[in-house]
């Protein structure tokens, strides 16, 4: 084979690899156009099925307590029980994330637990980097009508006193400020509570 | 093999490979979402403190000898008492402060003290070198002035932060806080009294006591903003001349 035969084939045979990657590739679009339009059709549908629906999902959270006044002098704690329920067709998972940043730096520990007596469970609590966040731990919540649809989370929520060890003096003065006479008493100051709810496949 | 060929065939697996993933991606997407939904609930608590149960400013009763001259009796303590003053004999007087039931909120201690109209020049008083005389700027002047107190007396400020450790001792006892000085000796708590001493002279002179809790930024007091905690003590101070056999006020 001459020199030009040669150089013929090999820029043939290139030619051919570059055609099939391009054929390869208008294959994948055409199949991911017909596909997405399937899937579209599924989510935004309803016609002529009711085979074909998004499972429900729909939960919810509820807070009590009883009145929590803490004597700064003392320190103390206080408890927030959080109702968690479940009404959705699949099981869910849910964390609760308690800010206080409202609060300054006078919280000195949070535990959470569930359940009671010897079904009782800590669950643990993380605290984020600036001390004003903790995140429990997952907590398995079944499907609607299941036995453990709805759990309570009792959460414990214990401040610090004037004369505990690394007391943060200006944030303990900050919210005594301004005490008048010989005694005073802040304002009710809130702290939230969220409740983040995960579907379970 | 060309380098021609070998870019083909690297271009085949990058195109072959993209495809995949994009296959692989869509595939996945639907199955790895998940409902997901966040609830806000909220809680309150309230804080409460005490600076103390009580605070008292007293002094020991001084007791007229038959000279003329007085001497504090240590037993008996006092909130109010009058003397009979006579010209060159110094009265003992020991106005002190106790704090009841401190808890360890970090406070002020202040004494203020006010002298009635007409307070005579030759009766003389100082604080000891715990307080500090309190002063500011008027408005629109550069010259300090003495705080007035609601009394409309001077305000002095104790030298340390009230804490439980400086309020009461290890025993659990209120410490007391001594506020006067003598003007010219050694001798603590007295009234100085000239010889220059004016005949017939009636004077006052009253000491309030103030806790207040102290403020984040070191500021001081602010008696707008500020109750004050309690007022104890109330020490007139009567003149009389024994040349004339008789006192102003008697005792």
């Amino acid at each position: 084979m001459s020199d030009r035969s040669k150089k013929r084939n090999k820029a043939s045979a290139g030619t051919i690899l570059m055609r099939t990657a391009g054929i390869l590739f208008a294959i994948t679009a055409i199949t991911v156009w017909a596909t997405s339009m399937l899937l579209a059709k599924y989510t935004t549908g309803g016609k002529g099925s009711d085979l074909a629906r998004a499972a429900q999902f729909s939960v919810d959270a509820a807070g009590e307590q009883e009145d929590m006044v803490i004597d700064i002098s003392e320190g103390g704690t206080g408890e927030y029980t959080v109702t968690l329920t479940n009404n959705s067709e699949t099981a869910v998972s849910a964390n609760l994330v308690i800010d206080y940043s409202g609060i300054g730096n006078l919280i000195n520990k949070i535990e959470a637990k569930t359940g009671t007596g010897e079904n009782e469970l800590a669950l643990d609590c993380t605290l984020d980097t600036s001390a004003t966040k903790a995140t429990t731990g997952a907590l398995a919540l079944g499907p609607k009508g299941s036995a453990t649809a709805t759990k309570t989370v009792k959460i414990t929520l214990t401040f610090v006193a004037v004369n505990d060890p690394g007391a943060d003096m200006d944030a303990i003065l900050a919210i005594t400020e301004p005490m008048t006479g010989l005694s005073g008493e802040t304002e009710k100051i809130p702290f939230d509570v969220f409740a983040v709810f995960t579907q379970i496949d | 093999m060309t380098n021609k060929t070998k870019n083909s065939k690297y271009l085949i697996i990058a195109s072959v490979l993209l495809n995949v993933i994009l296959v692989l991606g869509i595939m996945a997407g639907p199955i790895t979402a998940k409902y997901k939904t966040e609830k806000r609930i909220t809680g309150d608590v309230k804080f409460t403190a005490k600076l103390a149960d009580r605070i008292l400013i007293q002094e020991h009763e001084a007791v007229r000898q038959t000279d003329g001259s007085y001497v504090l009796d240590a037993e008996k303590i006092v909130e109010q008492q009058s003397y009979s003053l006579m010209p060159g004999v110094d009265i003992p007087k020991d106005p002190f402060i106790t704090i009841e039931g401190k808890t360890a909120i970090p406070a002020y201690l202040y004494v203020e003290v006010v002298e009635g109209s007409e307070f005579p020049t030759a009766v003389a008083y100082k604080l000891t070198s715990d307080w500090t005389l309190l002063k500011t700027t008027a408005e629109g002047s550069q010259t300090e002035v003495p705080v007035t107190g609601p009394n409309g007396g001077k305000v002095y400020v104790y030298k340390d932060i009230l804490t439980n450790e400086n309020t009461e001792t290890t025993d659990g006892v209120p410490v007391k806080f001594q506020t006067l000085d003598f003007v010219n000796g050694s001798v603590t708590d007295t009234l100085e009294v000239s010889d220059a001493l004016p005949r017939g002279t009636q004077a006052t002179l009253s000491f309030y006591a103030y806790i207040c809790q102290k403020y984040t930024d070191d500021k001081v007091v602010n008696f707008g903003l500020y109750t004050t905690a309690e007022l104890t003590t109330a020490a007139p101070v009567e003149s009389g001349n024994p040349d004339d056999g008789a006192s102003a006020g008697g005792n």
